[in-house]
C-alpha cells in the first residue's frame, strides 16, 4: 500500500505541476538552461520531473514556509506563503523562475447538450 | 480501416526521422534504444494484457493527432498568437509519433503493430452559436488540461514501475510530451481568461461540469474494473507499464478532485464534480 501511496504522490505532484502554467496559486521553477543528467531523481529536483531531460519542481531548501503546507497550496487562501523568498532562493540555485509569473492522448471534446 | 503507424519507404521517412531528431527531439530518443523485451521472462498473462494495452494506446495517440490539429482553425478564429498555431501542430506531430512508439512496443512484445479502427474523424466540438473564444476554451480545456493533465499523471505512475528500458525510454518520451500538451491548455487558459465577457464566462463555466463528466465516464470505461490478477502478473504487468486498474482509476480520480477542479476555479469558474 506504501507503493501505491508513493505512486500516487507522485502523479499527483506531476500534474500539479503542468497546472502551474495557469500562472496562479503557487510556484514551482525550471531547470531550463542545463540538460538533467539525473532528472528530477535527486534533491536538486525536488521530487518533480515534469520535462523529460529538465529538472522541474520546487528546488531543494526552496519550499515556501511551512504554513503553506507544501509548495503548491494557494497563497491566496492563507496568505502566509512566500512566494518571493521562495523566487529569489530559485534564482540563487539557478532555476528559472518564469512560470511564476505568468499573466494571469486528448479524447474529442463533446458538444455541449442542447 | 486498418492503422499502422509506420513510416513509407519513401524520401520523406527521412525527413519524418529528421523532424524526430531535430523539432520534436526531447532528451535521450527512444528511437534509439533497442526495441527488445525479453517476454519469455514475464508472466504470461502480463504480456497478454501489455500487447492489448499497447496496441489500444497505439490507436489512441494516434488519434489524438487529428484532434490537436483540428484546434488550428479555432485557434485563428480566437485570434491567438502564432506560437500557439505552431506548437498546437508540433502537439500533433507529438502524437503521431506516439503511434509509432507504441506501435514499436507492441512489436517488441510479439504482434504486428497493426489495428482495426473505424474511421479517423476525431475532431474538437463545434460547438455551434458560440462564440470563438468560447468554442477554444471549451475544446482546450477538455482536450488539453482535463485529458492531458491526466495523461501527464497515468504516465507518472507508469514510469514508477517500469524497469524495461525500451518500455521505459517510449514512456520517457511520451511523459515529456504530455507535460507539453498540458501546459499549453493551462497557458491558453491564462491568455484568454480575463478577455472573456460575462457571457462567455458563463458558457464556458456551464461546460465544465459536462467536460469532466464525460472525461471521467470515457476513461474508466478504458481503464476498466480491477483485475484480481497475482502478485507476480501485477508486477510484471506494472513492469510493462500497464498500471493496475483500481491504481490508474485512483490517479484519474485524484487528478481530477484535487488538481484539475482546483485550477479551474483558480482561474475564475465555479465548477464541481460528482
Amino acid at each position: 500500500m506504501k507503493e501505491q501511496d508513493r505512486i500516487r504522490a507522485r502523479a499527483r505532484r506531476a500534474a500539479l505541476a503542468v497546472t502551474l502554467a495557469l500562472g496562479m496559486g503557487g510556484c514551482y521553477a525550471e531547470h531550463r538552461d542545463t540538460p538533467s543528467t539525473d532528472a528530477g531523481d535527486l534533491p536538486d529536483a525536488g521530487e518533480i520531473r515534469a520535462d523529460a531531460g529538465y529538472d522541474a519542481g520546487v528546488p531543494a531548501d526552496c519550499t515556501p514556509d511551512p504554513d503553506c503546507n507544501g509548495p503548491f497550496d494557494h497563497p491566496a487562501i492563507d496568505g502566509t506563503c512566500d512566494w518571493t523568498q521562495h523566487s529569489t532562493c530559485c534564482d540563487a540555485h539557478g532555476w528559472s523562475v518564469d512560470p511564476c509569473f505568468l499573466p494571469g492522448g486528448p479524447l474529442s471534446p463533446p458538444e455541449m447538450p442542447a | 480501416m486498418k492503422l499502422r503507424p509506420e513510416p513509407s519507404t519513401t524520401a520523406l521517412a527521412q525527413e519524418w526521422d529528421r523532424l524526430i531528431r531535430t523539432a520534436l527531439r526531447r532528451g535521450a530518443l527512444p528511437e534509439d534504444v533497442e526495441p527488445a523485451i525479453a517476454v519469455d521472462a514475464l508472466h504470461p498473462g502480463a504480456v497478454e494484457a501489455a500487447r492489448r494495452g499497447w496496441l489500444r494506446r497505439m490507436a489512441d495517440e494516434h488519434r489524438s493527432a487529428t484532434v490537436f490539429s483540428g484546434l488550428l482553425p479555432q485557434l485563428i478564429e480566437a485570434e491567438m498568437p502564432i506560437d500557439f498555431h505552431g506548437v498546437v501542430l508540433r502537439m500533433a506531430m507529438d502524437e503521431l509519433r506516439h503511434g509509432a512508439l507504441c506501435g514499436a512496443v507492441a512489436r517488441a512484445l510479439g504482434v504486428e503493430p497493426v489495428i482495426e479502427i473505424p474511421d479517423a474523424s476525431e475532431a474538437p466540438a463545434a460547438h455551434a452559436g458560440a462564440t470563438p473564444r468560447v468554442r477554444l476554451i471549451r475544446n482546450v480545456i477538455y482536450a488539453s488540461c482535463i485529458s492531458e493533465t491526466v495523461s501527464v499523471a497515468l504516465t507518472a505512475a507508469e514510469r514508477e514501475a517500469c524497469d524495461l528500458p525500451f518500455v521505459r525510454a517510449v514512456l520517457d518520451q511520451l511523459f515529456g510530451d504530455e507535460t507539453l500538451h498540458a501546459r499549453f491548455g493551462w497557458l491558453c487558459l491564462a491568455q484568454t481568461r480575463e478577455q472573456l465577457d460575462g457571457d462567455e464566462r458563463a458558457a464556458v463555466e456551464e461546460y465544465l461540469p459536462v467536460a469532466l463528466s464525460h472525461y471521467e465516464r470515457s476513461v474508466a470505461q478504458r481503464i476498466g474494473p480491477p483485475t484480481g490478477v497475482d502478485p507476480d502478473e501485477a508486477r510484471d504487468r506494472a513492469r510493462l507499464g500497464v498500471l493496475e486498474p483500481a491504481l490508474a482509476a485512483d490517479v484519474l480520480r485524484d487528478t481530477t478532485r484535487r488538481v484539475i477542479v482546483p485550477r479551474l476555479r483558480d482561474a475564475g469558474f465555479d465548477v464541481d464534480v460528482q
